[in-house]
């Protein structure tokens, strides 16, 4: 019995319990892909959105659709191309002529859950309408705000940039995703037990609910109220400093980032069930909060490199 | 590759200097002082050298800058160890140097702006960058390594003309083929070509006709036309002047279409800039224009940077002059002390507000009516008091002119110096204690010269390091005191000037006793060796007055026989510790055996040493009672019944009314005539005339003291035919209950006889003890009050407290302050080493030296330790494991890794791992703390 968990109140051990069942259902679709599947369910409980960044048929949609089933949520997935309007996510009024009055078609981006494939592709404008979704949680058309479901949980991929034909989001869109995850290849033995077990859509679709949406919602809640200590914001601190003076990086932190980075290695802990943030939560969340957020000088490097050297150089106090 | 700097060379010169000088005058105590000094330079010096191995740096360009502002370089540095002080000289191609010097705190970093003047347009890079480590005093700088510099090989940033200002507008002249809307740029307008298709190009873009005729998907491009571009052509600034003002125009203008996010071409002779617009090629545009050939060559005008003078450290400096200098305020001349309080205070004031310094005139009109003064007052400027005088007061004029670092430099140098100059007055435990003082705080001073004023530390933070620094030197400084070589006598012999002392003359006047009887201090110490004799066998014997002219009693040198000696009885073995006096005479119980080397004992039985010692020494003696002089030289015992004629009738009539007496019944009768006379004992007799001196005392007067008595009944014994003479020195002496020795001070000075009687030689008679026995077997105080006492009172409680006070100053005097060549010598032998150039000293003096700096190394080599205690904790096991933490390491982590080290520790490492999380990283809880100590102390690798 130790002091940490002398200190979690009973609601608190059973949502333990449940995500650990989660975690255990998860990683039995997604083989060989612990950490992400981890990140993207703290990506979920720090109320963020994630970006995979990865090439198609890395099981993108798979754990975005496993995520859905397990958690319950509803899911919907949007293809983004170069021709899809706002409208086509966020929802068209059409004239009803029996009500004589226009109706409220809901887009995909009314869903729980919603995957945005290749986001890169999209104009910018179809971008900014999404973003803008995430950010405030609502849409706006012909003059009525509706609010999103909530939870609200955007998971959006996007190809390598160096893709012709794509256009980049914008640094200070790219803000809006808490994360970046890249799944690459699974690992010999995951991807051999994949093949064996001959696809794994099916099993996607078998997954049982093993959360709900007010579940989920009352998790968020705890998460905001785990404790992070003195010497921890110390440590947070000195990860900003050091990647704002970092002489590879173009920019540092930005204190939102920085909020960011709390709230996420909160999560982090949540999920690995402690009362209390650690460094080491911060550190396993930090690239992925990170990538995406500092741009490098020199393009040719590579920000995980550097971040990773940033981790191993910056002394916890 | 690490180097002293110009204050470490002269810090070396100090300690070079005030070693020759405690050579010169055998000051102990400026051993001492010396080599602690000595320790810090070397420690400094592996501080610089550990701050080299810890710090890395980086240097960053601006990204822009403009020519007639400063370009702002950056240079960022992490440092892994302790606090670091890193001293940064850069060199531009532009003809400036710069020195700056940045503070990086234990275990992070730090940024250092480096502004360099852009003075022209072109390229303005780094030719030279050099990062040295500094030790906390700025006496050593270590280059750092190269591999620690990250910096590319030519660091350095293109410099834009300056804008004119104000400059004319920009001519309102169009790009050639941009007025049509010919030029083109992306965009959804027109159709403007095919390329091949790329994944994700949206279907509505693809070419479905070409892809029917040929089979190749291509994808249509569209582009939109560009707008009017403005020209800026190098021909349009004929009218700014020459090649220098026409780019300002030009970039002015640049800057103006940036403010309208207009497009625009440049045109330049030899370069063309394409239309285009945004930042980049705004940059492109510019860079064109500070490249623009023939560059200019920058303005070799040295400006005279004006030295800011950094108030903190020089205020730490005066402060630490002002405690360096308190203790000759008390010796120098008071209008000296006034003048010197003076100009430090001006001084002081001066980094307070800005004052005007003093004119150099009047600094040096002082320096001569001072100088004028000095000399009349102590009659030279080289002595002793003279010279420290002087040199105080030349400290204080430099302070008061001091406006740069090197300055403040000289001052804390100087200082050092005058600090090791207290030793010719005091050498005392305090003087130690004041000099170890002013020491710290003068080392903090250049601690706080070291640092510039922005980077500079709290006070007592600084004080701080320097304690730790001079405390880790004190090993080596110990060491060598104890073993370095002590020469016995000075390199070159140097005036010391005069310095007045007490003691016994070599004649004896009306009143001289009189006036030593006032003094309390210390004549000698005597420490024996077994038991110590008792009160009455106190007599401490000095010269001996054997010619008598009327007013006088003098010593004489009577060549002749050497009287005979026949010892029996007791011996006494003792040390005495004489005080400084001018006389060569050593004060031996009466009478000295054994005299040490380089003294002898003359024919009076008086021990004398072969020199005048000046400072504090220490000789062992060796004293037994013996009969004296049975044979003695006819010559001196008719010399010592010769008395002046035609003077004191009186006395020479009672004298003769002796003479059919034998002579030992003549001596007892003169006693008797004195005990039973009325003569009374007291230190304020009436004066006596001089013709007629004895007559007036034995039957006027009849008040005096030992001298008084000593001389009557000598002139009496003379006149009655028994020779006679009185001997000097002292009676008595207070044994220290503390040490266990006999402390005789000025006031136990003494005088009695010796009359020589046949068969019997030379008896000793004190005719004081028959006017006042207690001055014999109680002390000179109790003789005052209670003449007939025969015991001294018990010692009040202040009187046991001074007791104590000297017991401990006297165990400091033979421990440090007279520890020489001579004591070294013994010490080296007692230990089986032989002599200061025997083969085992010269073999182990290196190896202790180096077993001396151990310590210190081990301690450099450690990490800060963390100040919040579990981290502390988890730091300790990692000391205690031999497994360092790493900077970014969790407390997982390293149990992880040192479960692989010491698998056996598993469970263990896991309970401090939850521990130490719950301590460190939970809300807090009482117990949290103990817990993980408990946990740590179930880890036994």
């Amino acid at each position: 019995m130790t002091v940490a968990e002398n200190l979690k109140p009973p609601s608190a051990q059973t949502h333990v319990a449940a995500l650990k069942a989660t975690l255990a259902q998860l990683d039995s679709v997604i083989l060989g892909k612990p950490t992400q599947i981890r990140l993207a369910l703290t990506c979920l409980l720090a109320h963020g959105h994630l970006l995979i960044e990865d090439q198609p048929g890395v099981g993108k949609t798979t754990l975005a659709q496993a995520l859905a089933r397990t958690c319950g949520l509803h899911f919907r997935r949007v293809q983004f191309t170069a021709d899809l309007l706002p409208a086509d996510l966020t929802g068209v009024s059409v004239w009803d002529a029996g009500a004589s009055s226009f109706r409220f078609h809901e887009g995909p981006v009314f869903s729980e859950i919603l995957l945005a494939d290749e986001i890169n592709r999209a104009t910018p404008r179809t971008q900014g309408a999404l973003l803008e979704a995430m950010e405030e949680k609502q849409v706006s058309e012909g003059g009525v705000t509706r609010p999103l479901p909530n939870p609200f949980f955007v998971i959006a991929t996007q190809n390598p940039a160096a893709f012709v034909g794509t256009s980049p989001l914008p640094e200070a869109q790219l803000d809006r995703f808490l994360m970046t995850v890249t799944l690459g290849y699974p690992d010999p033995r995951a991807e051999r037990q994949l093949l064996e077990s001959g696809g794994r859509s099916q099993s996607v679709r078998e997954l049982h609910a093993i959360l709900d949406a007010a579940t989920l919602l009352s998790m968020q809640r705890e998460v905001g109220e785990i404790h992070a200590a003195a010497p921890l914001l110390d440590y947070l601190q000195l990860l900003a400093k050091a990647t704002r003076e970092h002489p590879a990086l173009q920019a540092g932190l930005s204190p939102r980032g920085l909020l960011a980075l709390l709230s996420a290695a909160r999560a982090w802990a949540y999920l690995h069930g402690r009362p209390m943030v650690l460094p080491e939560d911060v550190q396993a969340v930090f690239v992925a909060l990170c990538s995406h957020r500092l741009p490098l000088r020199d393009p040719s490097q590579k920000v995980g490199a550097v971040l990773g050297r940033i981790l191993t150089e910056t002394a916890i106090p | 590759m690490i180097r002293p700097t110009r204050f470490g060379v002269a810090f070396l010169g100090l300690i070079l200097l005030t070693l020759i000088g405690c050579v010169n005058y055998g000051l102990s105590l400026g051993y001492g002082l010396t080599f602690l000094l000595g320790g810090v330079w070397v420690m400094t010096a592996s501080l610089a050298t550990r701050a080299a191995r810890t710090v890395q740096v980086t240097l960053i360009a601006p990204s822009q800058a403009t020519a007639g502002q400063n370009a702002t370089f950056t240079l960022s540095a992490q440092n892994s160890g302790p606090d670091a002080l890193l001293g940064v000289a850069v060199e531009s191609n532009q003809g400036q140097t710069r020195w700056d010097v940045m503070r990086v705190p234990a275990g992070q970093g730090g940024t250092l702006a480096l502004p360099l003047a852009a003075r022209v347009r072109g390229p303005l890079q780094l030719t030279q960058v050099r990062v040295y480590a500094l030790d906390g005093l700025g006496l050593w700088r270590a280059m750092l390594p190269s591999a620690a510099v990250l910096a590319p090989d030519v660091v350095g940033v293109t410099v834009f003309p300056a804008p004119e200002r104000p400059a004319p507008p920009a001519p309102e002249r169009t790009a050639p083929g941009t007025a049509e809307g010919q030029g083109r740029t992306k965009g959804d307008e027109e159709f403007a070509g095919l390329r091949p298709f790329a994944s994700g190009d949206s279907p509505r873009q693809v070419s479905w006709r070409h892809y029917a005729r040929t089979g190749t998907l291509l994808t249509r491009e569209t582009d939109s036309a560009l707008g009017t571009a403005r020209l800026l052509d190098w021909a349009d600034t004929a009218a700014a002047g020459d090649t220098e003002l026409r780019l300002s125009r030009l970039a002015a203008w640049v800057q103006e279409l940036r403010q309208l996010g207009a497009p625009f071409a440049l045109h330049l002779p030899e370069k063309t800039v394409p239309v285009g617009q945004g930042e980049g090629h705004i940059r492109t545009a510019l860079t064109a224009l500070a490249l623009h050939a023939p560059l200019p060559a920058p303005a070799s005008t040295r400006k005279a940077v004006a030295v800011v003078l950094d108030t903190g450290a020089m205020r730490f400096t005066l402060l630490a002059l002002a405690f360096t200098l308190l203790p000759s305020a008390l010796r120098q001349p008071a209008w000296l002390s006034v003048l010197i309080a003076l100009l430090l205070g001006h001084s002081v004031a001066r980094t307070l507000r800005p004052l005007g310094s003093l004119p150099i005139w009047l600094l040096g009109l002082t320096v001569g009516l001072a100088g004028v003064m000095l000399n009349s007052e102590y009659g030279t400027l080289l002595g002793r008091d003279a010279g420290t005088a002087l040199l105080a007061l030349l400290l204080s004029l430099k302070a008061a002119e001091s406006r740069s670092k090197r300055d403040g430099h000289l001052l804390v140098a100087l200082g050092l110096f005058m600090t090791s100059t207290h030793f010719f007055h005091s050498q005392g435990p305090i003087a130690a204690l004041h000099t170890l003082l002013s020491a710290a705080v003068l080392l903090g001073a250049a601690a706080r010269w070291a640092a510039p004023g922005q980077e500079a530390e709290a006070p007592a933070r600084t004080l701080r390091r320097v304690a730790g620094l001079l405390a880790l030197s004190v090993p080596v400084a110990l060491l060598l005191f104890v073993l370095f070589p002590r020469p016995d006598r000075p390199l070159w012999q140097l005036p010391l000037g005069g310095q007045a002392t007490t003691g016994l003359a070599s004649e004896i006047r009306a009143g001289e006793y009189g006036a030593l009887a006032q003094s309390s201090a210390v004549a000698f110490r005597a420490d024996f060796q077994g038991e110590v004799p008792p009160p009455e066998q106190r007599y401490w014997r000095g010269p001996v007055y054997e010619l008598f002219d009327g007013e006088s009693w003098q010593q004489v040198r009577l060549n002749g026989r050497s009287p005979s000696i026949e010892p029996g009885g007791p011996t006494w073995t003792y040390t005495l510790t004489l005080e400084p006096s001018d006389t060569p005479w050593l004060l031996a119980l009466d009478v000295p055996s054994s005299v040490p080397q380089g003294a002898f004992t003359t024919t009076a039985f008086q021990a004398v040493s072969m020199r005048i010692s000046a400072s504090r020494r220490r000789v062992a003696l060796q004293s037994q009672s013996a009969r004296l002089g049975r044979v003695e030289d006819e010559g001196r015992l008719r010399y010592d019944l010769s008395l002046p004629t035609g003077q004191n009738p009186r006395a020479l009539a009672l004298a003769q009314s002796w003479m059919g007496l034998p002579p030992g019944e003549r001596v007892r009768s003169a006693l008797n005539y004195l005990g039973s006379g009325g003569f009374t004992y007291t230190l304020s007799p009436p004066r006596l005339p001089v013709q007629g001196r004895i007559d007036a005392f034995l039957f006027g007067t009849k008040q005096g003291f030992c001298e008084h008595y000593a001389s009557a009944f000598a002139v009496l014994m003379r006149a009655a035919g028994v020779p006679a003479r009185i001997v000097g020195g002292y009676l008595g002496g207070e044994q220290n209950p503390d040490g266990g020795y006999l402390i005789v001070r000025q006031q136990d000075a003494h005088a009695w006889t010796e009359v020589w009687l046949a068969g019997q030689g030379w008896v000793r008679v004190d005719p004081t003890a028959v006017i006042a026995p207690a001055r014999i077997n109680a002390g000179l105080q109790t003789a005052l009050t209670t003449p007939d006492s025969t015991a001294a009172p018990a010692p009040s409680l202040l009187q046991r407290l001074r007791l104590r006070v000297d017991a401990v100053q006297t165990r400091w005097n033979d421990l440090v302050v007279a520890y020489d060549g001579q004591q070294q010598q013994q010490l080296l032998e007692r230990v089986g080493l032989g002599g200061v150039g025997s083969a085992p000293y010269l073999l182990l003096m290196p190896a202790l030296l180096l077993l001396t700096l151990l310590p210190a190394f081990f301690l450099l080599r450690q990490r800060a330790a963390p100040p919040d205690p579990a981290a502390r904790a988890l730091h300790d096991l990692s000391l205690r494991l031999k497994l360092p933490l790493l900077p970014g390491e969790t407390a997982s982590a390293y149990a992880e890794r040192a479960r692989a080290q010491y698998p056996t520790l598993g469970p263990a490492l896991e309970d401090v791992v939850r521990a130490y999380h719950a301590a460190r990283y939970a809300p807090h809880h009482p117990d949290s703390l103990k817990t993980l100590q408990s946990a740590l102390r179930n880890i036994r690798p």
